[in-house]
This record gives C-alpha cells, structure tokens and sequence, in this order.
C-alpha cells in the first residue's frame, strides 16, 4: 500500500470512530432529556401528579403492583396471549400456504378472507362479548383471529414470492411436488413468515390489552382500567412500562430465532 | 453407447405464448432438430429468437404448441432427472450450503448417504471449490455460484445437459476461465449437451455444431459443423479459421 492509500485509510478510520461516538451520543441524549424534563416539572409541581406522577410516586405505585404483577402476566401472557396468538398463527399460516399452493383452495376461502380482511379486529369486540360472554373465549378468539388474518395474507404472499427459478432447478434436478414443497418452498418461506410472526406478536398483544379493557377481571388491561377508575396515573404508566418490556421482549426473542433460522439470506447490513 | 444414437428429436415443434387481451407471440416457428450422443450442441441467436423456449420445451418446463420432442426416444411430457440444465439466472438454492446444493439431486432422488458424500466430493473438486463446501452461497461471487450450478447438474448425472446462457451474467475473464473448465469437465465425462448463448465465440470454443436461430419468423435458419480438434483451448480463438467461422456466423446473424 502507497504512503498516500495508508493516509486516507487512517482518515476513513478516523472518522468512522467519530461517526460512532456521535452515533452513541445521540442514542442516549434524547432519553436523557426526557426524563430530566419530567423529574424538572414534576417535582417542581409545575404539571399535577394526577397528570403525571413525580419518580418516587412512580417507584411506590411499582412495588405496589408488583404484588399482582405475576397473576396479572399469568392471565395476559399464557392465558390469553400464547393460546390466541399459537392457534392464530398456525391456523393462518396453514391456511395461506393451502390457498397459494391449491387453486380450488383459493376459490373456496379467497372470498371469505377477502370480506373479513379489511374488518379492523377490534370493531368484533362488542359482537364476541354478546356471543361469548367477558370470559377467556372472548379474549382469545380476538386474539387468535387477529393474528390469523396476518398470516394468511402474509403466508400467501410469502408462497407467491418463491422464485419460480428455485422451482424449475428442483424440478429438473428430479424433484417431485412434494420434495419441491418441502426442500424449496417451506425454506425460502421461513424469512417471510417469521416477519408475520413478528407483526403477529406485537397484534397480540395490543388485541390482548384492548380485550382486557373492554371486559376482563384479570390481566394488565384490566389493572389499566382500575388504575383509571381509582385515578392511579402512577399505575398506568407502570403497568404501560411493563407492557412495553414484555412486547420487547417478546420480539427481541424471534428476532433471535429468526437470525438462526435464516442467516442464509443476503441482507443488507445494519450497522 | 453408439455416437450416432439419436438424444434429442425434435419435430415440427411451435409455441405460441399467449400475452393476454387477444395478443400472441410465436415464441418457435415450426423447429426441427435432431442431437446424437455425447454431441455439443451450441444454439445462437438474436435475443427474442426463442432459444431458450427451446430449452424449457425439452427440459418439459414448458409444453410445445404443436409438434412433439422425444427425448431417448420417448415423447417429453414430464420433467426427467436424465435431463439437467443450468440457467441463466442464479438458481443456487441460498438456504443452502455448497454441499448440500451440489449433492440435491443424488438425495432427492434416494441415492445411499455414503455414496452422496463420495459424488459431492468429487464434482464440488471437479469444479474447483474445495474448501467452501460449507459455505452458504451468499459468501460466494457470480463466477462461484455458477460452478456449484454447473456441479449441482453434473452431480445428478443427467444423461443430457441443457445449459441456458449459463455464463451470461458473468464478467469476460470469469466466463473464459468457466468455459476452459466446461472442457475439461466435458473431455472426461462425455454428456450430450444443448448450450444457449449469444456469444459467438462462446458457441465456437465449445460447440461440435452450431444451430443459428432468427428472429420472425422464430425459427432454425441453418446448422453450421465446427470442425476444430478436441481437446480444445482458448488459444484456438486466435486461429485463422476460427475468426473466418466468426465472420461467417456474424453474417448470418446481421
């Protein structure tokens, strides 16, 4: 390498460590604005607790809920939450690959979909409660259905999508329909389908919250609502914190899986 | 296997594509050709002319509109192991790795584990790519992908091979440096093969016979013999007759 190459690689260098620090500093500077903001006009009682709650009003309502806070995830998180969401995906993804893959499946439930499709999930609540009652069914049935509506479309879309170059190779390599569903279409499908995995989740999640809201004795939307009805803000925005968490959480898990099970595909890097 | 036993028929093969809102386009125009065994068969053309429907008609990717093609005798009406091809396009599965797309066909089609592992040994060396077998294509260049095409086909021991403008899409060196390596590969394991390409030097270092396709009508417009020695090299490229068949094959395309 010429004396000259060194000098703009060690200025590339440079200024990439530069990029990098300032990239950190503004990661953590609005955060930090924010809460100094809040800690400024909250203990100097320039806004009301009842709008929003100094930090050690925040911290006494958090031990307070944490008392609950097991129960409440255990009736969220797997009583409604993992039943709906595992039978909306599985239902919906099944569904989506049988429909792109078999054309009379596609006349038969295309219409079906097609009219349920463009139905916010949410609009259904005050139907599933006169049907179901505010029990577990009402809850998971929303839930369950939300999710299956993604997947179906995003299934489809994901069979649809497979370069029919991969097909023809497997073909004239000797591949039956079947080893070619199996060899060809279920790997490449596996990238798109654990995106609407992802969107799923997150549905879930917000479908779980607003089924509690509208009828629930348990659960973290129902502790949102008590927290409203007694005036709690303190309580909201914990129980708001640990939703947040959760559904973090939750996706930062299948990004996980999703890295291991697709790190075939090119992508461009994120830095 | 007698070199003068027929591979390929076809006869008196058309297609027409139908493009929607009354509208047609004769893709092949009345095609008649024959292959032998073990023969190098190069199709030029014009792009547009139809050469690779050709291709996906034998391949029974497709079916003709009218006419028939016997493969082995046997009238082509679904896909065959005994007939490969390599495309154009990438079509390395990226799920993948170098291994298990060059050993794809053998288990598809129920060949014994230890004998996979001995003929994805030999055609992943015969290509060259030793040392990557575990690595996943989206590590690998054009020119590297198109190798592990090439022993993917070759591994499911196709008794003809369709090739497709399979070195199209790469740049001059790689492509010359994949052609010397089609030779050699060819010069030990003798198949018949069908080979697409708009390069007519291409056409001229491989092919024992050149078929040169026009476009509209879409059809074979005449078959040229290639007369150079095997095994051949890149420096046959600089030979006089060699220039002399190229100009007369870019007359017959202009």
């Amino acid at each position: 390498m010429a004396a000259s190459d060194q000098v703009v690689a060690d200025e590339t260098a440079r200024l990439e460590i530069m990029m990098q620090r300032h990239e950190r500093i503004a990661r953590v500077v609005p955060i930090a604005v924010l809460i100094a903001l809040w800690i400024v006009v909250t203990e100097m009682h320039w806004v009301p607790p009842l709008f929003l709650p100094t930090p050690e009003n925040l911290w006494s309502a958090a031990q307070n809920l944490i008392i609950n806070l097991p129960s409440d995830l255990f009736a969220s998180l797997v009583r409604r939450i993992l039943p709906g969401f595992t039978i909306g995906i599985s239902l919906g993804t099944l569904l989506g690959v049988l429909m792109a893959m078999n054309r009379l499946a596609k006349a038969t439930f295309e219409p079906i979909v097609e009219i349920l499709r463009p139905l916010p999930p949410l609009a259904l609540i005050p139907l599933l409660i006169l049907w179901l009652g505010i029990g577990y069914a009402t809850h998971i049935l929303l839930i369950a259905y939300g999710s299956f509506i993604i997947m179906v479309v995003n299934s489809y879309e994901a069979v649809r999508n497979v370069p029919p170059i991969y097909i023809h190779a497997a073909t004239t390599l000797g591949a039956t329909p079947r080893q070619i569903f199996r060899r060809v279409i279920i790997p490449s499908i596996v990238p798109d389908i654990i995106a609407g995995i992802r969107v799923s989740a997150a549905a879930s999640f917000g479908y779980c919250v607003a089924a509690e809201l509208m009828g629930a004795m348990t659960g973290l939307g129902y502790r949102l609502v008590l927290a409203r009805r007694y005036l709690l803000t303190e309580n909201i925005i914990v129980i708001l914190i640990v939703i947040a968490v959760l559904s973090f959480s939750i996706d930062y898990g299948i990004r996980r899986v999703d890295e291991g099970l697709t790190s075939w595909k090119p992508r461009i890097a994120q830095k | 296997m007698n070199q003068s036993e027929e591979k390929i028929r076809i006869e008196n093969v058309s297609k027409i594509f139908d493009i929607g809102k009354g509208n047609t386009i004769q893709a092949l125009v009345d095609i008649n050709l024959s292959v032998y065994n073990e023969e190098f068969v190069c199709i030029v053309g014009p792009s547009g002319c139809g050469k690779s429907t050709l291709l996906y008609l034998i391949a029974a990717l497709d079916r003709p509109t009218s006419g028939r093609i016997l493969v082995e005798g046997e009238l082509v009406t679904k896909p065959n192991p005994k007939v490969g091809m390599v495309f154009q396009p990438d079509s390395v599965f990226p799920w993948l790795s170098v291994r298990d797309n060059v050993a794809f066909g053998p288990i598809i089609r129920g060949v014994p584990e230890e004998q996979v592992r001995w003929i994805t040994k030999n055609y992943i060396e015969m290509v060259g790519l030793q040392g990557f077998e575990n690595s996943l294509p989206r590590q690998l260049s054009g020119g590297m992908k198109k190798r592990v095409d090439v022993a993917r086909a070759f591994a499911n021991n196709p008794d003809i091979l369709l090739m497709d403008e399979p070195f199209g899409a790469l740049d001059a060196m790689t492509k010359e440096k994949l052609q010397i390596e089609l030779l050699r590969i060819w010069d030990t394991e003798r198949k018949t093969v069908l080979f697409v390409t708009h390069d007519l030097e291409e056409a001229l270092v491989l092919g024992s016979r050149i078929v040169v396709m026009s476009r509209a009508p879409n059809t074979i417009q005449t078959v040229l013999d290639v007369p150079f020695e095997r095994p051949r090299d890149l420096l046959l490229k600089t030979s006089t007759e060699f220039q002399q068949m190229r100009r007369q094959l870019w007359d017959l395309l202009k």
